[in-house]
């Protein structure tokens, strides 16, 4: 049985007593308002972390109302839906759908991720940006009311049964229901409401438009309104009828079997490479791909890194500034922008790290020797830039400390559980795989030993929670252990071979898989809200594939960068090999993504409709440029060609993420007025982001010149 | 209430005139909504369309002021059409009665006003009684000239749907669909608040309800009567125990300076009441009062008739001079009064003011308010810091006239204390300070009976009020057990019985609805008098004692059992009194004539032992029998009826020269209105000090129609000055739909609104409309005119702007 509350809004007179209530019941304090031009009665202006309820109070001309007046007030507030973005968004089931119907919250799970805040097509949860520890605030439908015990005694009698149990019904009433001195607010069962409401509706023809706002919206509301004018004339969104967490389901529901396959198939690829290889091998060597790595012999302290220490003491600074200072007092973020410059900056760098599996997928899992020697600059970029995406995570959630229950909580299809763990994972991974360069570096042969038996084993494991973590089912958990571990034993180093870290590069690129399309995944709980150009149900795969394709072009960038700024010799065969992978990662990306459209019947309008200027110049600039910058061989031995088909494809990509979150997004803003609020990044949110850009360049330096990180140079001609 | 609010649920139509009801008192709602989904109309009429107007059926626009046109217009229609309720009219009211024939109604005044004194000799208003039995004569038909009825239908024949129409602004067809609307739906009921009592004709606003209800016959009935919307919390009460300037406990007059006896006071009064007035001396001064010494008659307070003991009289006074200490509770003048600066100065006149508060009020800071020199006050102010309603128990006395306990919730904090326990320690203190004193004005401080033990105070002042047969000790069980000899008594005689048995039954608490599922609950409290819960509740039945057809049952005569039963205490002299007695026949026993009073004049009924004094008296308005439309002291148009008594004749203003100006339409060409809110309660000094109301209403705002903020170029958000005859204040507009611009006998009337709420103490501080308020008052009840004065509303800047070239 689930609940819901019918609200009529031709019963409310606009008393405003369950506004205050709600503040009584919950605690809340009042906000310092002045009149509200514009808005009648109503005031404060929006919901907030204080105001969980709102009386709209709208005059509409109607020649045959009495008095040519409709004055209607309409309650605002959460609408319970009976498959809540918010809770699908929830990585820690903080936010969850009760099976009593309300939506409730659990701050001591909560992470302050602010998912919510976006996934909401109602605009409801809104932050506690004044807190240093700011939780999400929004109405509960009062679920903590049903729960209170009947007083003992009153007026020093004792009760009887049946007062007690007058008692315990009042109480297992929302504050506001029980307010409402109008009756329009009655609260019970959601199908008998509804029932009752269309017996209201037939009892008065004309008196309500033909709409129960809640019967089908988003899948169904746990608040239902009847109204006199339409509801859009009240300012309700039209938000569709379809179930917002549906698409992000699915597409998590792919996760668990995908990770078995994805694993699989790399095994296959790997055995049927390395076969290849063997049987090639056994032809005289064309080629031996051998390379020796050695540390950089550069002086550290260059001016260049004397500028990259100083702005990351300016990102300490922010960093710490944001602690001292509180999400609210350090950032321009708000109940409209919960997310900001830290997310586009999240989503770009995971996106242009994509190097590092796709580098370590080529090598290992396909046997592309030749790529061998970007493969430690690869993983160590790849590592510094996934610890400090982390890093940032840790400054932009509001409540961090609760990290460790993302260990504890089972969400049904949060994406943002599943990113958390997969990024946790891969660093992991990302640690293990780069490991060796230091154990090499300074003589750690007992180490290495270890590294060699068990990483993978921490594969098999890792993987496998992953799975069970997703599926929470022990069956998808035990089939993978079963194909990681008969992989692991197929693929286990045999006395006297060089070891090869397969399992890594297998967890590697599966890992990644999954977590660059669960990034993707994000998005799917705001069709609403991301222009149709960039919202599909398959954008878990687009961001996926282009993810490949940035990472690959940066690795080509990074090389190239690498040799320019210690003056290196430039790898032209091999850079040219990964632009051509580059290449093709872009091709695939663009056709399915343009394929994508047509299919769905979007791709003509997405070249006229609104925001058409944005897509076309991601498509040129980033797609079809690059493109036709990197489709031969020769033009790839260019460096200077390649440099920029590099940058254009890898620019394409981080574009099209800014626009993903910033450009094509469309925040509608906090209920019930819907006045989206500005946002332009704090100086302490740049200080963060580029103190952790610096850091990652300059970390990137300092391990090239203590480790074994880049190839040796080599002082003959190639 | 002569009703009560469960008892709306019963109504098939409600007249909302003078009330905001769903924002006023929003609980009453409830029963208004359970009354509409049965299928019952509302009918709001209001200058301002307002949270009511939007759940009524009817919306009527009106201009503030012009009540009585309108509803005189609508008494003429059902007049006219017979749309009255023959039976009803004949057998409950004075329809039939004769009237003096000097009685008359001529250029705007009635007969017997004295143009010198502002006032009229009464006696010609009078009933042609019989010479033998001294009682009315009864037509036998209301065709008859001689007759109330006659004379009613010709006094509200000036009244056509035109007039009334012209007068008020409703809409002519509107009038007729309002008076059609309340007479084919039956019972109908009318709530009102201060939106008709606060005008200079405030009691004739209400003496039109009772007509028009009367009419209808809707008195008495479950779901009619005519409902007044008392204020929280306790209005009820405090008029039920003495508070009105002009009455003692439980509405007996007080007695003025020609009323040295009880005797005399009683020729004025009725024997009826001065049993009352003796069981009350009783509980005041216990074994002092005797029948030999009037039963302390003479240590009562007398009035004199030179003398103005209403709220305003006391500023009046005060301003002259003549009063040194004026000792507010739980009232905040500095808001709530009319015409502030001459409170301000009045309050500066006096030696000391004790100001016994929840907090420093603009009252009790008067003296350091912005733009004063305190030193330039010399005034002493003594706050008293009490205790909040939670704080302390007691009863609450609602509309409904449920008396019902309240247990202290919580302590008072700090050295706040409840105001029984301030009054208690004051009062023996001055006692203690007049002790052994010989001289006869200070005996009846030294008669009175005051000894309430400290633990259970209030409890032994309501057995006090409720009063003990002081032969046996027991507690009184109702009104019929009081005697007139001195051997009970009774501190307020309709609560004698809320203690019946020696147990507080106001602290009952049954939930559940009598079996007729009435609504009457009555086992939840008690109900005075009686824990009767319709007045009149006799007139629900017909000359028979059966219930009229098509009403729900209240009482009914039982043949079988020889008395009056019911789901309700019927309302009738003696239970066993059957109808064929003329008891049987009271439907209202508390006029002189047992039946209810059309027209209003004075009456006192004979049959009283001994023979010379009266067995009642009848209340006649001061300012008329029968209501007449007078426009407001301050108007925008002319009296069309007659042009030459353009207001009440009864009314003098300005009282203080100098402080009271008239503001005219050429200066202040627009109505004010003001009101209290929802959020806010009054002056606001509980409201605005609890931040949750004050973040839903943060400061006082003017409402202007459209038309006007085009004229004075005001947006919604602008400043703009307000300013009357009195005073300007400076707040922010607010263009609505909901006001309009109306059209009085072809001129355009503008009506603004603004809630009064507001003051410079407190969490939310703001300017207060009773700057501009006017302070002329109701010739008989005291109200001041603050739903109607004339103000100009210009936007700040430009006003600034002109002030400084």
């Amino acid at each position: 049985m689930s609940n819901a509350t019918l609200i009529d809004t031709t019963k409310c007179i606009g008393c405003r007593s369950c506004q205050v209530t709600c503040k009584q019941w919950n605690d809340l304090p009042a906000e310092n308002t002045a009149l509200q031009p514009g808005l009648g009665l109503q005031n404060p202006r929006k919901l907030s972390a204080s105001t969980f309820v709102v009386i709209q109070s709208t005059e509409v001309d109607d020649a045959k109302a009495p008095g040519g007046l409709k004055y209607v007030f309409s309650k605002r507030q959460c609408m319970h839906c009976d498959e809540p973005a918010c809770a699908s968004a929830c990585p820690v089931t903080a936010l969850h759908k009760t099976k009593e119907g309300p939506v409730v919250y659990d701050d001591a799970k909560c992470l302050g991720c602010r998912y919510c805040m976006w996934a909401c097509p109602f605009g409801v949860p809104t932050a506690e940006w004044n807190s240093l520890a700011p939780k999400i605030r929004k109405c509960t439908h009062c679920f903590d009311r049903l729960s209170q015990p009947a007083p003992e005694e009153r007026n020093g009698q004792a009760l009887s049964d049946e007062d007690r149990k007058r008692f315990a019904a009042a109480h297992a009433l929302p504050a506001c229901v029980k307010q409402c001195p109008a009756g329009a607010l009655q609260y019970g069962e959601r199908e008998a409401l509804l029932e009752e409401a269309r017996a209201r509706m037939a009892a008065a023809p004309g008196k309500y438009v033909d709409h129960v706002y809640g019967e089908h919206e988003a899948g169904g509301t746990g608040m239902l309104y009847l109204s006199p004018v339409p509801f859009k004339e009240l300012g309700f969104p039209e938000v569709g009828t379809k179930s917002y967490p549906a698409p992000t389901r699915v597409a998590l529901g792919a996760v668990p079997p995908a990770v078995v396959g994805v694993g699989l198939a790399l095994g296959g690829a790997y055995a049927i490479s390395k076969r290849k290889l063997e049987v090639e091998k056994a032809e005289p060597e064309k080629r031996d791909h051998h390379v020796e790595f050695a540390p950089l012999q550069k002086k550290l302290w260059t001016p260049a890194n004397i500028v990259l220490a100083a702005l990351m003491a300016f990102g300490a600074g922010s960093f710490l500034a944001r602690f001292a200072l509180g999400l609210g007092g350090a950032t321009n973020l708000n109940d409209t922008y919960a997310w900001g410059l830290w997310i586009v900056f999240d989503l770009v760098w995971i996106a242009v790290a994509a190097g590092a599996f796709a580098t370590a997928g080529l090598i290992y899992v396909f046997q592309r020797k030749d790529l061998y020697s970007m493969g430690r600059s690869a993983v160590l970029m790849g590592l510094l830039s996934y610890s400090f995406v982390t890093v940032t995570l840790l400054a932009d959630l509001g409540l961090p400390w609760h990290f460790y229950q993302l260990g504890l909580q089972a969400p049904e299809h949060s994406a943002m559980f599943e990113v958390s763990w997969c990024v946790g994972l891969y660093v992991t991974v990302l640690l293990a795989e780069f490991l060796p360069v230091p154990f090499e570096r300074w003589g750690l042969s007992k180490a290495m030993t270890i590294w060699k038996k068990y990483s993978p084993w921490y594969v098999v494991f890792a993987l496998t929670l992953f799975v069970y973590l997703l599926s929470r089912s022990v069956a998808y958990a035990g089939a993978a252990l079963l194909a990681f571990a008969f992989l692991a034993y197929n693929f286990r180093t045999k006395d006297g071979e060089k070891p090869q870290p397969i399992l890594l590069a297998i967890a590697a690129v599966t890992l990644s898989t999954m977590h660059q399309s669960s990034l993707g995944s994000l998005f799917l709980l705001m069709p609403d809200k991301l222009a149709a150009q960039w919202w599909s149900p398959v954008m878990p795969v687009n961001f996926f594939l282009s993810s490949i394709a940035a990472g690959t072009a940066l690795i080509v960038l990074v090389e190239m960068w690498i040799a320019k700024a210690w003056k290196r010799q430039l790898r032209t065969t091999q850079l040219a090999a990964m632009g051509k992978v580059a290449f093709f990662a872009l091709v695939v990306y663009e056709a399915f993504r343009l394929g994508d459209l047509a299919v769905r019947g979007q791709l003509a309008s997405a070249f006229t409709g609104p925001k058409a200027g944005l897509f076309v110049a991601e498509l040129l600039l980033g797609g079809l440029l690059p493109l036709a910058l990197l489709a031969s061989d020769k033009l790839r031995r260019s460096p200077g060609l390649l440099a920029l088909g590099a940058a254009l494809s890898c620019g394409g990509i981080v574009f099209n993420r800014i626009n993903v979150v910033i450009f094509a997004m469309k925040l509608p803003g906090t209920m019930p007025t819907y006045e989206p609020s500005a946002y332009m990044p704090s100086v302490f949110e740049w200080g963060v982001s580029v103190g952790l850009i610096a850091a990652t360049i300059f970390l990137f330096g300092l391990g090239a010149r203590l480790m074994p990180v880049l190839p040796k140079e080599e002082t003959a001609s190639h | 209430m002569t009703n009560h609010w469960a008892d709306l649920q019963h109504a098939k139509v409600f007249l909302i005139e003078g009330s905001n009801t769903a924002e006023n008192h929003v609980i009453a709602m409830k029963w208004i909504r359970k009354a509409q989904a049965n299928g019952a109309k509302i009918i709001h009429v209001d200058p301002r369309f307002n949270r009511t107007s939007s759940i009524a059926d009817v919306y009527a626009r009106i201009r503030p002021g012009a009540d009585i046109a309108f509803l005189s217009a609508m008494i003429n229609h059902i007049l006219e059409h017979k749309l009255y309720d023959e039976a009803y009219v004949k057998l409950h009211t004075n329809a039939l009665l004769t009237v003096n024939d000097a009685f008359g109604f001529e250029d705007g005044v009635f007969s017997g006003y004295d143009h010198e004194k502002h006032k009229y000799e009464m006696a010609s208003w009078s009933y042609a009684t019989d010479k033998k039995t001294s009682k009315p004569q009864k037509a036998a038909s209301l065709d008859d000239p001689r007759t109330v009825f006659a004379k009613l239908k010709k006094h509200f024949s000036r009244y056509t749907l035109q007039v009334g129409s012209e007068i008020s602004g409703v809409p002519a067809e509107q009038i007729k669909e309002i008076a059609e609307l309340m007479a084919n739906n039956k019972p109908g009921t009318i709530l009102y608040a201060l939106g008709m009592t606060q005008h200079t004709v405030g009691i004739q606003n209400i003496r039109c309800y009772g007509i028009l209800q009367m009419l209808l016959g809707n008195m008495g009935k479950a779901g009619g009567g005519v409902n007044a919307l008392r204020g929280e919390p306790n209005v009820q009460g405090a008029c039920d125990m003495s508070v009105l300037n002009g009455y003692m406990f439980g509405y007996l007059n007080y007695p003025n300076h020609n009323e040295p006896t009880l005797k005399d006071w009683t020729k004025n009064n009725g024997t009826f009441r001065a049993k009352f007035a003796v069981n009350g001396m009783k509980a005041w001064f216990g074994e002092n009062a005797t029948a030999d010494n009037d039963f302390g008659f003479a240590w009562l307070p007398k009035k004199s008739a030179k003398k103005d003991y209403t709220l305003f009289g006391i500023f009046d006074a005060a301003l002259a001079g003549n009063m040194k200490l004026l000792w507010t509770v739980g009232q905040n003048p500095m808001v709530t009064n009319p015409n502030l600066s001459l409170v301000q100065d009045a309050l500066g006149k006096l030696d000391m003011l004790v100001v016994q508060e929840l907090w420093e009020t603009e009252t009790a800071a008067f003296w350091q308010r912005p733009g004063v020199d305190p030193k330039t006050i010399q005034t002493e102010v003594v706050l008293l810091p009490a205790a909040y309603f939670m704080e302390k128990e007691g009863t609450i006395s609602g509309s409904g006239r449920l008396v019902q306990w309240r247990y202290a919730g919580v302590k008072p904090p700090g050295e706040a204390r409840t105001d029984i326990e301030i009054f208690d320690a004051v009062f023996k203190k001055v006692r203690e300070a007049y002790r052994g004193s010989t001289d006869p004005k200070d005996e009846p401080l030294l008669k009175a009976v005051w000894n309430y033990p400290a633990d259970g105070r209030s409890e032994a002042v309501l057995k006090e009020i409720n009063g003990t047969n002081l032969k046996t000790g027991e507690m009184i069980g109702g009104i019929g057990e009081l005697q007139p000899d001195g051997s009970t008594s009774s501190g307020v005689w309709i609560y004698a019985g809320c203690f019946k048995g020696g147990k507080n039954l106001t602290k009952r608490r049954d939930m559940k609805d009598h079996a007729s599922g009435l609504g009457t609950y009555p086992g939840f409290a008690w109900t005075w008098p009686g824990n009767m819960k319709i007045l009149y509740n006799r007139a629900s039945c017909d000359a028979n004692g059966k219930p009229w057809p098509n009403t729900k049952p209240v009482i009914w005569w039982d043949e079988g059992e020889k008395k009056w039963k019911g789901n309700d205490t019927p309302d009738v002299p003696v239970p066993t009194d059957g109808p064929e007695t003329p008891n049987g026949q009271k439907a209202f026993r508390m006029n002189g004539e047992g039946v209810a009073r059309l027209l209003a004049g004075p009456y006192k009924d004979p049959g009283a032992k001994p023979e010379d004094l009266p067995r009642d008296c009848s209340y006649t308005p001061k300012d008329g029998p029968l209501p007449e439309m007078y426009e407001p002291i301050e108007s925008p148009v002319v009296n069309v009826l007659h042009p030459n008594v353009q207001v009440n004749p009864c009314v003098k203003y300005p009282r203080v020269k100098g402080k009271q100006p008239i503001g005219t339409v050429k200066d202040f060409p627009y109505v004010l209105m003001t009101s209290s809110i929802a959020e806010h309660w009054c002056a606001g000094s509980t409201t605005r000090n609890v931040p949750w109301l004050n973040e839903l209403a943060p400061e006082p705002v003017v409402e202007i129609p459209e038309q006007l903020a085009k004229k004075v170029g005001l947006q919604t958000g602008d400043k703009a000055k307000v300013s009357s005859a009195r005073g300007e204040v400076v707040v922010k507009a607010v263009v609505t739909k909901r006001m309009q611009v109306m059209k009085i006998n072809g001129q355009d009337v503008t009506v603004v609104w603004m809630p009064y709420n507001w003051g410079f103490k407190g969490l939310s501080t703001g300017p207060s409309t009773n700057y501009l308020t006017i302070d002329a008052v109701d010739p008989g009840a005291g109200t001041q005119e603050t739903k109607a004065c004339l103000v100009n509303v210009v936007r700040a800047e430009r006003a600034e702007a002109v002030a400084r070239r």
